[in-house]
């Protein structure tokens, strides 16, 4: 009998015959979250989130002693929506005792936020890189067997903010060592992989570096002498999960955030928590506009010379693109609102669903550029090519399986 | 001499039909089962061998052993549904549901599975046969699965059942959620949905089944089919580039086999536009395009192109690239917060272009605050520590922001935007946000507790003025369970408020304002807020 195994090896099957492991510790390894805290809800499958990401951590973890690490990256940019989302990012952090990074791009946000998350993440937060910190975030955190440390490049820009001495990489390297006293060590580094690997080559008593990667995670961890490298890859999509046993790692392995994983409640009620907050501070009102290319005239306006095509359009989810995007919840939160409605950012444009009805959800206009000119005189072209508006919404996060030839299929016209 | 004859022989018999692009291993090896069996003159076994290629009426083995008699009805009706699902878009394939072997695909149950690398028990496990005196695909289902064990649902059964049918037909695994050839071992909502072009491409595989079946029954000599892709390159490291300049990569492709190679190339990212031949012929070669779209994308792009090809060997290949695709601009605050001094002042923002941008700037604009502000040619030494740039010789705009006294307090975002020639949308506007502070301002400027029991709890925030010493006189509450008390921090310029909620209030929203007397007549009074929800 010949078998083909198309999962597993044969000794898959051993069904009620498993040994219990050795007394080992697991780490789930994330980072690089990025703001995405939830994946956008509008095409699928779309992955990440800290709700899922929550849940995943409990299985993986599965009731053994767990570390959980988070290397920094909780959010991009500045603004009032990246600290709301720094907040709820470190409070869910929190319910799974993660021990979390610094990064130089959440400390742009400055030390108020900060400050609001390392109480929030229950004085978890740490940055070796800045000594003496005023603020009072750790250099180092020891958790199961490990001493763990945050280390960058950029210690200027961090000092800067959090109040402190700035260290070199080789100093905080010390300061880590120091501060491990024999027990392992791991680096949570605000790096690239070749960083990685010459902080690897020149301190070979690490354990573990996790560095920063745009992209997906490895297939296989790299391998520096003993030190394991290892990256969670970008926007929080994925979390790394490692088995700490008998003194060494092992049992790599990647698992993608995708919708097969269920909303943890806590991180649900957190998240939930997090949109109320950007509701109730009215923070689509106060995006910046800049010009448009004309005045708008509103979906309806096309209808009359354009039927057909008006027609079309309102038997597709861009004719209900706003009311998907309520009914998730996200009604009101700028970051999804402006690929619901026609040019958020534009002044003339998308106000409110009340204020503009007929340019909410995605409209004529969405693609073809505001047609006031248009309208009065046909002989006037409309300003956008169309053809290139797509991708401004229908990207690689929000639409991962985007192709231009089936999807122009469901909204064909003329 | 013979060895030649037989040689002779081989290159006249008729090249066998190629295996479909993306069909599984097990269909493949089967197909080529029967293909080898011809090739070597042997009827009877390639008649044999092919009876291991799926057909249109298989037997569906629901085997109940160790279900109770509520979940055998329960689990059979899911495993019926999900059969329907298939005949639905398949109606040729008429599937017999039987209670007992043998038969061609069979569904079975065990109280739990073997734990994956996780710690928690597999959903299923599906195997595969090229031989045709076994099920060609057997599937056992765990009574749980996930942690916390969860029992099985019967939405999971049609998965599962929906997964093997589709592992019958040939299919190779897909990565599309939800799609008939995707699974996963997680507790799951996610509902598996046959579609019509799921139909169309089983339509193909049980095509060519057929095909292969009628060559084994007329038992003719022919030459199996192996097409061989071979790849230029595994992996690649492209140059850097700056953004927006166009770049297009090749990698070269060849069909090393003796039959036609059908294939296709995926990215992983839209960052990358693959395109390339469909089909190569024998020594055939090929050049896969790869268009880098480096107007949308900046940032080291390192993401896989995947060929997916009929090669049976290598049904997918993976290539990993990258690139690191340069912004064509940054603009950069000199100090951020910039502190406004009581009769105004002046802070720059750098606006450092690189070379090869085809725009320049016309006019620039500063919103928030009460200003004045120009641009003009700049060349000089700046750091950009954002993106991990040391002090370095740049060249490109200075812009003066020049604020007028200001009535405003606290902390708030400026946003600078300049707007360029350029019709690109990308680059007809940049923008940049940047802090500006005057008088006492707080950080951060409200107090979120989150999510907390009903405890004590503390916090605690700054209030500021770099330079400028001030008192605060009095802390007072709207709430009752909530107090704070201020304490000078490192110098008489900065404040330390210790917010204590006590824990008595019962569960809900909890919100307070907190008023801050100061002796400064400007700003007497600062009010915080403090949100948190009480569990």
């Amino acid at each position: 009998m010949k078998w083909l195994a198309l999962l597993a090896a044969a000794s898959f099957l051993c069904w009620g015959a498993t040994t219990r492991p050795e007394p080992e510790t697991v780490v789930i390894i994330g980072g690089d979250t990025r703001g995405n805290l939830s994946p956008c809800g509008c095409t699928k499958p779309m992955t990440g989130g800290i709700r899922r990401r929550m849940t995943a951590v409990s299985m993986l973890t599965a009731g053994r002693d767990a570390v959980v690490l988070e290397n920094g990256g909780l959010v991009a940019g500045t603004g009032r929506q990246a600290e709301l989302k720094l907040s709820a990012m470190a409070e869910a952090l929190k319910r799974q005792n993660a021990i979390v990074a610094v990064s130089p791009e959440d400390a742009k946000l400055g030390s108020g936020p900060l400050l609001t998350a390392l109480q929030l993440s229950g004085g978890r937060m740490i940055a070796t890189s800045v000594a003496d910190s005023t603020s009072g975030f750790a250099q180092t955190y020891r958790q199961g067997p490990f001493t763990i440390g945050a280390l960058t490049e950029k210690s200027d820009l961090l000092a800067g903010v959090l109040g402190g001495t700035p260290l070199g990489m080789s100093a905080a390297a010390d300061q880590l060592m120091r501060q491990a006293d024999g027990t392992p060590a791991v680096v949570l580094l605000d790096g690239d992989e070749a960083a990685a690997r010459k902080l690897a080559e020149s301190r070979p008593e690490l354990k573990l570096i996790v560095f920063s990667l745009n992209g997906s995670p490895l297939n296989e961890p790299i391998k520096v002498g003993q030190t394991w490298l290892v990256t969670p890859g970008e926007r929080g999509r994925y979390v790394i999960r490692l088995v700490w046993k008998e003194g060494r790692f092992e049992s790599y392995a990647v698992t993608a955030l995708g919708p097969e994983i269920g909303d943890d409640p806590d991180a649900s009620r957190t998240y939930a928590t997090y949109l109320r907050r950007v509701d109730r501070e009215k923070l689509i009102d106060q995006i910046p506009r800049r010009l448009a290319e004309g005045t708008y005239a509103g979906s309806k306006a096309c209808a009359s010379c354009h039927s057909q095509a008006y027609d079309k359009w309102k038997t597709t989810g861009h004719a209900h693109a706003l009311d998907t995007l309520e009914k998730d919840g996200h009604g009101t939160d700028p970051e999804c609102v402006t690929c619901h409605v026609v040019d958020l950012d534009r002044l003339g444009a998308y106000v409110s669903k009340y204020g503009t009805p007929d340019l909410a959800s995605v409209g004529c206009e969405s693609c073809h550029g505001p047609s006031g000119a248009h309208v009065m005189d046909p002989a006037v072209k409309t300003p956008r090519q169309a053809k290139q508006a797509c991708v401004s919404c229908h990207n690689v996060d929000t639409s991962p399986q985007f192709s231009y030839d089936e999807y122009w299929q469901k909204i064909e016209h003329k | 001499m013979t060895a030649a004859l037989l040689a002779l022989a081989f290159a006249q018999a008729p090249l066998g039909p190629t295996v479909p692009a993306g069909s599984n291993r097990a269909f493949a090896e089967a197909a080529l089962n029967v293909q080898d069996r011809l090739q070597e003159g042997k009827k009877v076994e390639a008649k044999r061998a092919s009876e291991a290629l799926p057909n249109w009426k298989p037997r569906v083995w629901f085997d109940g052993a160790g279900l109770d008699a509520e979940q055998k009805t329960l689990f059979r009706a899911a495993v019926t549904r999900a059969l329907r699902n298939w005949s639905n878009q398949l109606p040729e394939f008429e599937p017999q549901l039987v209670e007992a072997g043998p038969a061609q695909i069979k569904i079975s149950f065990t109280s739990r599975l073997a734990d994956t690398d996780f710690g928690w028990p597999h959903g299923a496990a599906t195997m595969t046969s090229s031989d045709p005196g076994d099920a060609q695909v057997a599937t056992t289902i765990g009574l749980v699965r996930g942690n916390p064990q969860q029992a099985l649902l019967a939405d999971e059964v049609h998965n599962e059942t929906v997964y093997a049918v589709s592992q019958y037909f040939g299919f190779g695994d897909s990565l599309r959620v939800g799609a008939s050839s995707w699974r996963t071992d997680l507790p799951g909502a996610n509902k598996v949905t046959v579609l019509p072009l799921d139909g169309a491409g089983a339509r193909k595989l049980l095509g060519y089944a057929t095909e292969v079946r009628k060559l084994a029954e007329a038992g003719d000599k022919i030459t199996a089919a192996r097409p061989r892709l071979s790849l230029e390159h595994t992996s690649l490291e492209l140059p850097n580039v700056v953004q927006g300049e166009d770049k297009v990569f090749d990698i070269q492709v060849a069909n090393n086999g003796n039959a036609p190679l059908s294939m296709r190339v995926e990215s992983e990212c839209a960052c990358y536009a693959p395109s390339g031949p469909t089909l190569l012929q024998p020594g055939q070669t090929g050049l896969i395009r790869v268009a880098v779209n480096s107007r949308d994308f900046v940032g080291n792009l390192k993401k896989k192109l995947r060929v997916i090809s009929n090669d049976s060997d290598f049904p997918v290949r993976e290539i990993p690239v990258s690139i690191v695709v340069k912004p064509q601009f940054r603009l950069l605050a000199e100090t951020s917060p910039y502190e406004i001094p009581e009769e105004g002042g002046s802070t720059h923002l750098f606006l450092i272009v690189e070379e090869g941008a085809k725009w320049k700037p016309q006019e620039v604009r500063v919103d928030g605050f009460k200003n004045v502000s120009s641009i003009e040619p700049w060349e000089g030494e700046i750091a950009d520590p954002e993106i991990g740039m040391a002090k370095t010789k740049k060249s490109g705009y200075r812009i003066t922001v020049e604020f007028e006294a200001q009535r405003f307090t606290g902390r708030s975002l400026a946003t600078c935007t300049v707007f360029t020639d350029s019709k690109d949308p990308m680059f007809a506007s940049i923008r940049r946000n940047f802090e500006v502070m005057r008088g006492i301002y707080a950080s951060p400027g409200e107090v979120f507790l989150g999510e907390i029991p009903a405890e004590p709890t503390t916090a605690f925030f700054f209030l500021s003025r770099p330079t400028k010493p001030f008192k605060i006189l009095e802390v007072t509450s709207s709430s009752p369970f909530v107090k704070a008390e201020a304490k000078v921090f490192k110098g008489a310029d900065e404040w330390r408020v210790v917010v204590k909620f006590d824990g008595k209030m019962d569960p809900g929203i909890l919100e307070a304002i907190l008023t801050i007397k100061t002796d400064d007549p400007k700003q007497p009074v600062i009010e915080i807020p403090v949100q948190g929800t009480v569990r």
